[in-house]
């Protein structure tokens, strides 16, 4: 019994970084702005968050810190992709390298290290779960609420679908996509606080390992929505936290290929198999009033 | 200005205002960007040991800008160049170490493995595209993850030198047949046929868009897929094609790594470094020609090797030249300010 419920925490929080990270993708896809940037953002957040939290003794200051980073390159992106029309995809490229480089440079500037900054103050805890967790789920919730019972996420809604139609009735296309995005990086740079300051208590090297990418598939396998993001970062979540007991069951699969497994079910997500998801008409399109 | 022209200028641009922040970044943490920059040039440039190394990091980034150019001009984005890079490098390192048969474990026949390996694994991309018109961003980022997860399988189970409970994750060396030749053994730097190889792809590929009547469909499609279609062309067909050749380009990218002796000759964790993702970087800068290709590859190439002479002799961390590259990307992705730039300076002249 204890194993099971321990399994349940273990996915809740495992699942907490990924859900964030793909609530704030939505928030930029929906729009109609790819965001594959969000690993960078997620790793500049979870950098930023450990040196706030350092430097101010103040671990929910660094929460702050980690999702201004997050919006900073958020905004990068927005003003790369909206305002001057560049490719989203490249764009995207770009920050995560630029997030890699970045926070390892600053690793050596700021404190000599080639791995990992000093220990830093971490949030509390409560049953063994971080406070950021709780958070990271009242946001996921409420971006439901959000994206379908307020103004704002109509107009989201109307600009990512057909953004010429939005732009007849008077919405502001690019400011609704400038919010989206910044959104998608104050969101995963929360994501990144959590990997920093709430499971551990401090920053290491590429500590995002992925989770921004998995986050996209989360974003592709729940279908653009905040309730299937919601059940694909758990899903993603369990197959993380229970790879250790699914190998004392099921002997023989070597843990890679449970690893694999968020990735072939996006896949297969993809091509139909597992109920068809089909992205927001306008994504990855530049909105120019003078076309068609 | 022209168009041709500022096409021409844009990725000199780039490159000249990424490296003048840089010296910015250089100069704010105390250090002469003069000096930090010579040592950046000379320890990529100065002596055959310094060129060797440059070329032997420029080898598989021509590969994979190569691999992400073919796929860019049929309408495509080749984000998982790495994970084709990954996988034509265990083709070859399963081939090269563990098949005793000579005519197979040939050099020459693990090169073209492992070229089948990168066109299989991109493919499956491809045909998704294809078939059901799934993006293939998204497919081909899936695809890199559960190639790298298939790379810790491979060197933790069935390639494993020793078996299962061998020391470390690696493969086996290969065998001596297939290997690839050294070019500069004197240097004692692994410089070796591949890069011979990759020069001759620059050749073949932009000889297939220039003179060939699938690369000039290729092309098309890249342009107007509805327009090509009614013209009579197989636009599924070129699209898997486009990217099983994008596929099999960063195979031999991956090939190279094992078989060219940069780590005697085994398939060890890390190797493939992030090959694949400086090939989207590559094909970037060099505006999307075979040639500027290479010549790009060669620029980041020696961005990285003179970068460790850069952090060995003054306080400047290598990792700035990561973040240089990024700004490079950045601005060639804004491409339109420089655009709009320019020809305000032309109003105004006029």
């Amino acid at each position: 019994m204890s194993i099971f419920i321990s399994l349940i925490l273990a996915t809740i929080r495992q699942a907490a970084p990924i859900l964030i990270t793909a609530i704030g993708g939505m928030f930029s896809e929906l729009t109609g702005v790819v965001n594959i940037g969000l690993e960078g953002m997620m790793l500049m957040g979870a950098f930023s968050a450990a040196v706030v939290s350092y430097y101010t003794g103040n671990p929910y200051i660094g929460i702050l810190g980690g999702m201004l980073a997050g919006g900073i390159m958020a905004l990068l992106h927005a003003i790369l992709s909206i305002k001057y029309k560049g490719n989203q995809v490249v764009s995207g490229v770009a920050i995560n390298l630029f997030a890699s480089g970045f926070t390892v440079f600053m690793l050596r500037v700021l404190f000599n290290q080639s791995g990992n900054t000093p220990t830093v103050p971490k949030t509390q805890t409560f049953l063994g779960i971080s406070i950021i967790v709780f958070i990271i789920y009242i946001i996921a919730i409420a971006s439901h609420w959000f994206i379908y019972k307020t103004v704002w996420g109509l107009r989201m809604r109307a600009v990512g679908e057909h953004p010429l139609a939005a732009d007849t009735v008077g919405i502001n296309v690019l400011k609704v996509r400038y919010f989206g995005v910044i959104m998608s990086g104050l969101l995963a740079g929360l994501g990144g606080a959590y990997l920093s300051i709430g499971a551990l208590s401090q920053f290491t090297k590429e500590m995002s390992a992925g989770r921004g990418f998995i986050a996209l598939a989360a974003l592709v396998f729940g279908k653009w929505t905040p309730g299937g993001v919601l059940g694909a970062s758990l899903l993603f979540g369990f197959a993380d936290a229970g790879q250790t007991l699914i190998q004392q069951y099921v002997t023989g699969v070597p843990p890679q290929f449970i690893q694999m497994l968020p990735y072939i079910l996006t896949l297969l997500a993809l091509a139909g198999v597992v109920g068809k998801a089909v992205a927001p008409a306008s994504s990855g399109k530049p909105y120019d009033k003078s076309d068609d | 200005m022209n168009k041709k022209l500022q096409g021409f200028l844009v990725p000199i641009l780039a490159v000249f205002i990424a490296l003048l922040l840089g010296a910015g970044i250089i100069a704010y943490l105390g250090e002469n960007p003069l000096t930090a920059y010579y040592y950046l040039f000379t320890g990529a440039f100065d002596g055959r040991r310094a060129i060797a190394r440059t070329l032997l990091e420029a080898t598989p980034m021509i590969f994979t800008g190569l691999s992400v150019l073919v796929a860019f001009k049929t309408g495509l984005f080749n984000i998982g160049a790495q994970g084709q890079v990954i996988m034509g490098g265990l083709a070859a390192a399963a081939v090269g170490a563990f098949v005793h048969n000579i005519g197979i474990n040939n050099v020459f026949v693990v090169l073209i493995i492992a070229a089948a390996a990168g066109f299989a694994w991109s493919g499956i991309a491809g045909w998704l595209k294809a078939k059901l018109g799934v993006h293939e961003v998204i497919s081909t980022i899936m695809l890199n993850y559960v190639a790298l997860n298939f790379e810790q399988y491979g060197l933790n189970y069935p390639l494993k030198a020793g078996g299962p409970m061998g020391p470390s994750p690696q493969t086996p060396p290969v065998f001596e047949s297939s290997r690839l030749a050294m070019l500069m053994p004197d240097t004692k730097v692994a410089l070796n046929v591949g890069f011979i190889v990759a020069v001759i792809a620059v050749i073949l590929i932009w000889f297939m868009f220039e003179k060939t009547i699938t690369g000039y469909e290729i092309k098309a499609v890249g342009l107007n897929p509805t327009a090509s279609e009614n013209a009579g062309i197989n636009v599924k067909w070129r699209i898997l094609f486009a990217m099983g050749i994008a596929g099999s380009l960063s195979g031999l990218a991956g090939a190279e790594r094992i078989l060219g002796g940069v780590g005697q000759y085994t398939y060890r964790q890390g190797i493939m470094g992030s090959y694949g993702f400086d090939g989207i970087a590559v094909a970037l800068l060099g505006k999307n020609s075979p040639v500027g290709a290479l010549f790009a590859a060669i620029l980041f190439a020696a961005l990285r090797t003179g970068g460790r002479s850069m952090q060995f002799n003054t306080s400047i961390p290598s990792q700035i030249i990561i973040i240089i590259q990024a700004i490079i990307i950045l601005l060639i992705a804004a491409e339109n300010m420089f655009h709009s730039i320019l020809d305000k300076k032309k109003k105004v002249s006029n």
